[in-house]
């Protein structure tokens, strides 16, 4: 499975990245809103999205937003992980969140409920 | 009498002008009213033989209250000189001068009319008496007549005298006649009821009098009738004597001789056996003692003539029984009038004694007021006294509870005032520009005096803020006062914005230690409002924690040397992180702290970037970038945590300033702080420059309000900015807000510190410059 995952504290994207890459997913990390969108419409088109709510240069959510508005990357840029402190939830952007319908994980998490969020690396079996 | 004459119910002393003769005029005016006097007095006022009114006593009394005793003293001389040729002796001249004498002996304190009575029952009376038993031999029913003749005349006259004197006063220095503006009610009124008791009995004693004449004319002529019919039935012989009548007959004939002839009678041995001096034949008589005296009468034979048949007769008898009887009839008819006298001589002076006793009781009152617990005076009082006087010492005990009470709360402001410095104040004025509260203290016992109290720059806020209430508090430090003792200021009425009628001031006691916990609570608020960017800051390193804890156990499970020192490494990054969170503790512990405000050689760049280092989640929360140029090594003599928290304040408000700009407008913008430290003679000066929504209210001065503030609840409390300035203030420097010149947007923190500069930057190359640790290690 190939994951794009969007942080921008070094320390924590390098070692989500790790926990990923050696349990199997295909993992490519960005430290902002502007690599990610630029990843996104590679041809590589992750499967998934794990984006941290505060991003410099803009929200997670509008990266969000921003995807879901391309109708290929809506069908295929599933599912989308929101992290975020629990100090950045406003009764606006939970309520927006909701709205969304984007999980969240709220930092510290344990690492292994990304897991169980994101499926098997290998959901499919090459035939 | 001393009491009357102290409180003015004198009468002699109310018409006692008792002035001499000034100026020309003033003797000219005496002279005529002694001319005036003498005609007056000359006249005779005959009501019957031996009933006289005469006006002498009045003029000489009125003298004596004009001119006093030499002038009365005159003045009776003069008056009185007519009755020596009326009745042929001097003493009645005597006598007035004994009434004079006697009056200015006795008579003070008195009217006329009451010394006068003294001196005609006694003196008067005595000598009266003694005179006419010895000189005239005169029967006592003639002295008592004449008695009551003098003492109704003296008393009338006298009365009259006080009337006339209670009205009027005559004036010898100046010659004049005036009517007196006030009249005494106790000279006026036993003066009236005398008068008019005095009038009716000697009205009635006159209509007595007046039938006298008659009557005795009546007599004799009847007497002479019995004569002549007497004669007629018996022919008497020559110098017989005419016995009186039978007991029976009603008329008593005197003793009667009878000759033929009135030569024979008129001898001196049948004037001497009927007892008479003087022979009354019907001619006219002149003189002293001429008919109209009873010494006439008394003297008296009334020689007659009668013929019977062809023979003529003369007789002769006296007519002193006669005339005793006619004055003792007309005295038995003076009882009435007596009594009726005697009656109002006792109301008289019943009713001067009560009209004075009110008026006494009176005067007590009113001179006892103000003092507390004056009682009704007891004694005789007339009705209408009595109830305006009840008033009265109402009144009076009212009003002296009253001036009771407004001692004892004199007596409770003046403790309060020693006790809590309170101060009650009037026409309050709070002067914004200057920075002043002028006022005019009230004082119980002195005159108002006008107040000028230099307010602390901190707390002119707050009397900014009551400005248009007409009801307030405030609490208000002085300026410049070595103390740190608040006070609280309560208006009233308000007259116009910062200024009211009436309040007052009292000192509140408060302490340093208090002030420095107020900074330090202050401090700890703040760092609640950190609280979030904290404890997202200890998240980050846990969360990596966590994640190199997962990492380094799956890669220890490949049991490869690349997963050993694949682990390895994330050991590694547990230590940094663990380092990482420990230093974040340190700092907040250390910000925390109770940091005595004292200064202390400090290199400024260093605090300042310690501050922002501490600020650092926060910013990159906010994506706001900061960036400090300040000169290595700036050694400045200040309160460390002092400047560390103004730091911090202004960041804080700086990351809001630009967070709510990027709300509004929208745009994702970057936020930037710029910290800038320069120095000069002056001390240094620190600056914050945003690019935020800047300053929104119209006076940059209401930022600095305590719990003023723009910001949502949840995200501050106001007190920031109020706290930096007092920590500014009392490094003695100075601090403002400016919003930047547009078309720029954001808003300038300038902070001017008049520190002693310790060691200056230096910059010379090779040289190690000199610091402290702190800033090596920076």
């Amino acid at each position: 499975m190939r994951v794009l995952l969007v942080e921008d504290e070094p320390a924590v994207r390098e070692e989500l990245c790790e926990f990923l890459a050696l349990r199997g997913y295909d993992v490519r990390s960005v430290a902002d809103m502007r690599e990610a969108e630029r990843v996104l419409h590679e041809p590589w088109l992750p499967c998934a999205l794990i984006t941290d709510f505060r991003l410099p240069g803009g929200s997670g959510l509008d990266l969000v937003r921003a995807l879901r508005r391309d109708e290929d990357l809506r069908v295929n840029v599933t599912p989308i992980i929101m992290m975020t402190g629990h100090t950045d939830l406003t009764d606006q952007v939970r309520n927006a969140l909701d709205h969304e319908r984007l999980p969240m994980l709220i930092k510290p998490f344990d690492a292994v409920m990304l897991l169980s969020m994101l499926g098997p690396p290998q959901p499919y079996e090459p035939l | 009498m001393k009491a009357l004459q102290d409180i003015g119910l004198d009468p002699s002393a109310a018409s006692h002008t008792c002035t001499s003769p000034g100026s020309a005029r003033g003797w000219f005016v005496l002279a005529l009213l002694l001319g005036v006097s003498l005609a007056a007095s000359s006249l005779r006022i005959v009501l019957a033989p031996g009933f006289e009114l005469y006006l002498g006593p009045f003029f000489y009394l009125i003298a004596y209250r004009a001119g006093g005793l030499k002038l009365a003293l005159g003045v009776a001389l003069l008056v009185m000189v007519p009755s020596y040729f009326w009745w042929g002796h001097i003493i009645s001249i005597v006598l007035a001068v004994a009434h004079v004498l006697f009056i200015d002996r006795f008579g003070r304190g008195h009217n006329l009319t009451v010394p006068t009575l003294a001196f005609q029952t006694t003196v008067g009376a005595a000598g009266v008496y003694l005179f006419l038993s010895l000189y005239y031999g005169a029967p006592d029913v003639v002295i008592a007549l004449n008695l009551i003749r003098k003492l109704l005349n003296d008393v009338l006259m006298a009365t009259l005298a006080d009337l006339v004197c209670s009205v009027t006063g005559i004036d010898l220095a100046r010659g004049a006649i005036i009517r007196r503006r006030t009249v005494h009610l106790a000279s006026v009124l036993p003066a009236a009821v005398t008068l008019i008791a005095i009038c009716s009995s000697v009205a009635l004693f006159v209509a007595e009098v007046r039938r006298f004449p008659e009557d005795f004319a009546r007599s004799r002529a009847e007497v002479m009738e019995r004569a002549e019919l007497e004669i007629r039935r018996g022919t008497p012989a020559v110098g017989a004597v005419l016995l009186p009548s039978a007991p029976n007959d009603s008329l008593r004939l005197p003793d009667m001789m009878i000759a033929p002839q009135a030569e024979q009678l008129l001898r001196a041995n049948v004037m001497n056996h009927l007892g008479c001096t003087r022979i009354d034949d019907g001619s006219p008589v002149t003189g002293p003692n001429d008919r109209n005296t009873f010494a006439f009468w008394l003297a008296a034979c009334q020689l007659g003539q009668v013929r019977v048949g062809r023979q003529d007769y003369a007789y002769l008898y006296a007519t002193r029984s006669l005339a005793e009887r006619g004055y003792r009839d007309t005295l038995l008819e003076m009882t009435g009038p007596g009594i009726i006298l005697i009656l109002s001589l006792l109301l008289q002076f019943l009713l001067t004694r009560s009209v004075k006793h009110s008026i006494l009781a009176w005067r007590h009152v009113v001179e006892a007021f103000g003092r507390p617990g004056i009682s009704q005076p007891i004694g005789p009082m007339f009705y209408e006294f009595e109830g305006p006087l009840a008033a009265i010492i109402d009144a009076n005990n009212r009003f002296a509870s009253l001036v009771d009470e407004r001692r004892r709360l004199a007596d409770a402001t003046r403790e309060l005032k020693a006790e809590m410095d309170l101060r009650l104040v009037t026409e309050i004025v709070f002067d914004r520009e200057r920075g002043v509260l002028r006022m005019r203290e009230i004082n119980i016992d002195s005159p108002a005096r006008l107040e000028t109290i230099a307010v602390h720059p901190n707390d002119c806020l707050a009397l900014s803020g009551i400005a248009s209430e007409d009801d307030a508090f405030a609490e208000f430090r002085i300026d410049g006062s070595a103390g740190d003792d608040w006070y609280l200021l309560s208006v009233r009425g308000l007259e116009e914005p910062g200024c009211w009628r009436s309040g007052w001031i009292v000192r509140l006691r408060q302490s340093k230690l208090a002030n420095d916990r107020l900074l330090q609570q202050a401090r700890l608020i703040e760092l609640g409002g950190m609280a979030s960017a904290l404890s997202h800051e200890l998240k980050q390193p846990l969360f990596t924690i966590s994640l190199s804890a997962e990492n380094g156990r799956l890669l220890i499970g490949q049991g490869t040397d690349a997963g050993v020192t694949g682990a390895s490494a994330k050991f590694e990054r547990i230590i940094e992180q663990v380092s990482r969170a420990s230093d974040i503790m340190a700092r907040i512990t250390r910000y925390s702290r109770v940091e005595d405000n004292d200064p202390h050689p400090v290199d400024l760049g260093e605090v300042i970037n310690t501050a922002l280092i501490l600020m650092r989640p926060l910013m990159i929360q906010k994506n706001v970038r900061a960036r400090a140029d300040t000169p290595a090594s700036l050694l400045v003599l200040a309160p460390r945590v002092g400047i560390e928290q103004l730091l911090v304040n202004a960041v804080q408000n700086s990351v809001d300033a630009i967070a709510a700009r990027r709300d509004t407008e929208n745009n994702g913008l970057d936020g930037e702080i710029l910290v800038t430290v320069t120095n000069d003679d002056l001390g240094v000066h620190i600056s914050i420059t945003d690019n935020g929504t800047g300053l929104v209210e119209i006076d940059p001065e209401l930022a600095f309000g305590a719990f003023e503030t723009t910001k949502p609840a949840e995200s501050g409390t106001g007190l920031g900015l109020y706290i930096s300035r007092q920590i500014v203030m009392k490094m003695s420097g100075q601090v403002r807000i400016q919003s930047v010149a547009p078309p720029g947007k954001g808003a300038v923190m300038t902070i001017d510190l008049p520190t002693r500069i310790i060691a200056k930057p230096k910059t010379i190359r090779g040289k190690r410059v000199r610091g402290n640790a702190a800033s090596d290690r920076n």
